[in-house]
């Protein structure tokens, strides 16, 4: 079977409240970065084997929705490629 | 003004509510009353059904200073110091995303302190949860432990205790009741009644956004079989601005003539304001446009209800307003002029100068009280015939397995217990020991409830709560002086949630007056059911135990090998509703009533013979009996301890009573003595020993022992 | 001598240290200072506390590093003076690059408090003066990201210069992986800048300054600073 890898970019949803990301932006702020906004996420780089980049998708998905993402709080980004 | 477009019974009135308020207004309210109100008269917010039942509580006390109705219960100490502590539930919003939840909880009870004026000192946590083992269960129990480390161990506040018990009734409702303590001195008492008119509120700490909007209506209603739907409502935590949001706070009451102080907690801006106002019997004009706000399209109904987290409420004259915003900028905190008293007593909310509301302050703060209907009392089950016989030394290596008795330890180690130096002796058994300040005086902690109990009887199990949290802070050496209580039922509208409400109010109210220790207030939580099963009543106890002299409380010093093991108090008459009858599948029954004399005289020899150095180490016998209580000796000094006991029935070495100690003596003269004037049962069992072992000779069977790391294997389940 | 505590937003034992230093540093003058207007042209001590600098968002100490109070922290070593690192006060250290190495996560994935065996891996440095080397403390810990990473050259370096100051041990002194609790390299607990003068360390001395409850063992090292007074000051 082909290999993919698969990259997960996790991000709050939008409202909800982002400490770390303000606790950035401020840091950033007293270095002399203007800067709108900091979101802080988490990345995952999952490498595996399936017989097509849609099978690799909705396995990443399951996965998601099982483990990675907490959907209280969070939303997800998915892209896949061969590798 | 806007006038009415919603049916106000969508947003969770009753239609007799709904009539109740407009003949109250005299006239239709608008959506943005309607939606306040609904929050303010839901049952969280509102105590529709317990308000009236919690007078049978006893509140008086010479030592009480603030009692129900302030943000916490306050108690003096001595030498100018006093003890703030509240409890409170954070269940439903533990159950749909337990970090969140319960970090929120966290800081919620946090505030209150904060709100009396102490600086907060403690946390601990009553956690229940489904038996172990499965997926949910587990992920819902890391994610609260989790939660509470993240948002305790940031913001600076040690946690020292707590109880975690497993029952299959909160599979679908577990339960995160979060206490706190905090010390204050008698001057910096705070009050949250709002007077003087023209007098400015300054909203202090994070910005306001969508935040948990109706999530104190949230609370109120049953949980839904499908939770995951109500998931946009959850607030998060920041115990960073948290820990910003008590210095400012302190530093601000230190320095201006701050004339009243609230936490935001349920109904957000609103329900602070509206309480602070009807408390002070006065009014006040909000200036909506002044919030600071975190999303630009927030509507007026949400900038007044939004449940965003780390917000204090404080009332200044205008003139101190500059110097409290400055303190709050210094230490980067945002603090705006939301408002000012009215003396008219009504609520104008304006926006931008358009006046969008007016209504009476007085009217929010009424809701109707609901009636309830309990079913008539049941008579408690028949006390089943007892097992007799049997290996007491495999039966002791079992129950020291049962997750309800397992080690705490790896959850304890998660969390910081010492931040704040005033950690005298850290939590593990029994109760911890506070000190308001090093050589000053403190305070012994102990939350408790066992499910077993209230499962059989709820008034039994209530007062059996309390009596435990009694003998816990009693342990140290500490004086019981005042409780907290968190309620959690099932639905009230249902007869038989109904009568375990009047019954666990009933049975606090009995042992509270039978040992002399006033409720300084609490906190009921309602309707934790879903899918047709409610948890068994949980009367939540949180116990203030008095100690002059923290630093030579019981358990600070390590006992000694050589020194005499004592059994102070009344064994076990029975089995019934003990740990070991569930593990014999001994059909199950209502526990023993509690022996109030036997307490009450044991009550009184701990802390004069600890104040006098006679007791090095004490314990008092609960979840598992006798055995286990000497088991837990072993474990926690990791010395041995060989006892001879009087009796080898089950009864004896495994029923759980409610007045029984083991204490460790190097001088049981002395505790003799004492025992004999106080009329206290005593009984030297054996001593401790240089060897880690248990070592137990009972009449007629042959001497048998375990080796300390036998038991700590047999305990050493990893919750996590 | 004048001790400077210094104060981050997010700092939680800024009081406990001061509390604690008023035993140790009988008659010298305790100052809390806030991060933002930090002066210690005068100082001869500056002790950066623990708790969660900027709540240790992105990675614990990062954001408090670059406050402009770190560049006061800098001219007080350069005149000579004496910084402890306490807990979060030493991963602010590290991430300022004042001393050497990163810290991970503690590799049992979670936040640890309980009390830990250290054992004295040199005395060369004020604060740990009054020890002798091989000599065993008691002291609490409390961190999630314990976990102190150095490079193999980095520690090769580190012991020959007698910069390892405190490394996890058992009762007895002995270094096992087992006494280890957060999986530190080499179960470091605590490093020496150069000259011995700045000492970051994870244990908490502040925590065991208490004779009337049994933890007095964080005291000598707290009372270090005084050696340096007796010699004559700082250089």
């Amino acid at each position: 079977m082909p290999n993919y890898r698969a990259e997960l970019r996790i991000h709050l949803r939008s409202g909800v409240l982002d400490p770390a990301g303000e606790a950035v932006q401020s840091s950033l702020g007293h270095l002399g970065f203007a800067v709108d906004r900091v979101e802080v996420g988490k990345l995952l780089t999952v490498d595996l084997s399936a017989s097509s980049p849609a099978e690799a998708e909705e396995a990443l998905r399951r996965m998601a929705k099982e483990l990675l993402v907490n959907p209280v709080l969070e939303d997800y980004d998915l892209e896949v490629r061969a590798r | 003004m806007p006038l009415n477009t919603v049916d106000p019974t969508t947003l969770g009135l009753r239609p007799s509510e709904c009539e109740f308020a407009r003949r109250q207004a005299g006239r239709e309210l608008s959506d943005l009353e309607w939606a306040v109100l609904s929050v303010l008269w839901s049952e969280h917010c509102a105590y529709k059904h317990s308000r009236a039942l919690l007078s049978r509580l006893p509140r008086e006390g010479e030592r009480v200073l603030a009692g129900p109705g302030a943000g916490a219960g306050v108690l003096d100490i001595g030498e100018g110091w006093a003890v703030a502590a509240k409890v409170e539930s954070h269940n439903h919003p533990s159950a749909v995303e337990p970090l969140q939840g319960a970090a929120t909880g966290i800081g919620g009870i946090m505030r209150d302190v904060l709100s009396m004026g102490a600086r907060p000192a403690a946390f601990l946590d009553s956690l229940r949860f489904g038996m172990p083992g499965t997926g949910r269960t587990d992920y819902l129990l890391r994610g609260v432990v989790a939660g509470i480390a993240h948002y305790g161990n940031c913001v600076g506040v040690p946690t020292v205790g707590g109880d975690l018990y497993f029952h299959p009734s909160y599979e679908r409702n577990p339960l995160v009741n979060a206490m706190c303590v905090g010390f204050l001195r008698h001057e910096q008492l705070r009050d949250s009644a709002a007077s003087g008119e023209g007098n400015r509120f300054l909203l202090l700490g994070a910005r306001t956004g969508r935040d948990g909007i109706g999530g104190a209506a949230f609370a109120s209603v049953t949980l839904r079989e499908d939770a995951a739907e109500d998931r946009p409502r959850v607030q998060v935590g920041d115990p960073f601005l948290g820990k910003l949001l008590i210095e400012a706070t302190l530093e601000i009451l230190a320095c201006e003539p701050v004339v009243a102080i609230q936490d935001l907690g349920a109904g957000g801006l609103a329900g602070a304001l509206i309480e602070m106002c009807a408390k002070g019997g006065v009014g006040a004009e909000v200036w909506l446009e002044r919030v600071p706000l975190r999303a630009a399209d927030l509507a007026p109904a949400e900038i007044l209800l939004s449940e965003s987290q780390e917000r204090m409420l404080l009332l200044l004259p205008p003139a101190s307003i500059p110097a409290a915003q400055a303190t709050a900028q210094r230490l980067g905190i945002i603090a705006a002029e939301v408002g000012e008293v009215r003396a008219d007593g009504e609520i104008a909310v304006t926006m931008g100068g358009e006046l969008l509301s007016r209504l009476s302050a007085a009217i929010y703060a009424e809701a109707p009280m609901a009636p309830l209907a309990p079913a008539s009392g049941n008579a408690d089950a028949p006390v089943p015939a007892e097992p007799q016989g049997g290996d007491a030394r495999s039966a002791l290596l079992a129950l020291l397995a049962r997750p309800n008795l397992s080690s705490r330890a790896g959850i304890y180690g998660t969390y910081d217990q010492d931040v704040g130096l005033r950690t005298v002796v850290r939590p593990g058994l029994d109760a911890a020991v506070l000190r308001a300040a090093p050589g000053a005086p403190g305070v012994a902690v102990a939350v408790d409830q066992t499910p077993r109990y209230c499962e059989r009887s709820a008034r039994i199990g209530a007062s059996l709560a309390v009596c435990e949290a009694a003998r816990n802070v009693a342990a140290r050496g500490a004086v019981p002086i005042g409780l907290t209580n968190c309620l959690n039922l099932g639905s009230p509208e249902r007869p038989e949630a109904a009568r375990e409400l009047v019954d666990v109010v009933d049975g606090i109210a009995e042992a509270a007056n039978e040992l002399g220790i006033p409720v300084t207030g609490g906190n009921v939580s309602l309707y934790n059911e879903s899918g047709g099963l409610a948890i068994v009543p949980t009367p939540v106890i949180g116990m203030i135990g008095h100690l002059p002299d923290p630093e030579r409380a019981i358990g600070v010093g390590s006992p000694i090998p050589g020194m005499r093991v004592l059994l102070l108090g009344q064994p076990a008459d029975r089995l019934a509703g003990s740990e070991f009858a569930e593990l014999a599948g001994v059909q199950p029954a209502a526990p023993a009533p509690p022996d109030y004399p036997a307490l009450r005289a044991v009550l009184n020899l701990l802390p004069a013979a600890g104040a006098a150095g006679e007791i090095a180490l004490a314990h008092d016998v609960a979840d598992g009996g006798l055995l286990v209580a000497l088991a837990e000796i072993v474990l926690h000094t990791g010395l041995g301890v060989s006892v001879n006991l009087a009796e080898a029935t089950p009864r004896y070495l495994f029923g759980e009573p409610s007045a029984l100690f083991i204490a460790v003596t190097g001088d049981p003269g002395a505790v003799l003595l004492r025992a004999a004037a106080l009329g206290v049962r005593v009984k030297e069992i054996g001593e401790v020993t240089q060897s880690a072992q248990l070592v137990v000779g009972m009449p007629t069977e042959p001497l048998w022992s375990l080796e300390r790391a036998q038991l700590q294997r047999a305990v050493g389940r990893d919750l996590l | 001598m004048i001790a400077d505590v210094v104060v981050f937003p997010g700092s939680n034992c800024d009081f406990d240290t001061l509390e604690a230093l008023r035993l140790a540093l009988p008659g010298a003058t305790l100052r809390r200072q806030w991060h933002g207007e930090l002066d210690l042209s005068r100082s001869d001590l500056c002790v950066l506390p623990g708790g969660f600098a900027y709540g240790d968002y992105l990675r614990a100490g990062a954001l408090a590093a670059r406050s402009p109070a770190l560049r006061e922290v800098r001219r007080l070593i350069e005149r000579g003076g004496l910084v402890l690192g306490i807990c979060n006060g030493f991963q602010v250290l590290v991430e300022a690059g004042i001393l050497p190495g990163a810290f991970q996560t503690n590799d049992v994935q979670h936040f640890l408090c309980r009390d830990v065996h250290v054992r004295v891996a040199s005395s060369e440095s004020p604060f740990l003066s009054g020890l002798r080397e091989g000599a065993v403390l008691q002291l609490p810990i409390a961190h999630q990201e314990g976990n102190y990473r150095v490079t193999p050259r980095e520690f090769e370096e580190l012991s020959s210069e007698g910069r390892i100051a405190l490394q996890y041990c058992g009762a007895d002194g002995e270094i096992v992986p087992r006494e280890n609790p957060n999986g530190s390299y080499h179960s470091i607990a605590g490093v020496l800048g150069a000259h011995g003068r700045v000492l970051g360390l994870m244990p908490h001395p502040e925590r065991a300054a208490w004779p009337e409850i049994g933890r007095a063992d964080g005291l000598e090292i707290l009372r270090g600073a005084l050696s340096v007074v007796a010699e004559g000051g700082r250089a």
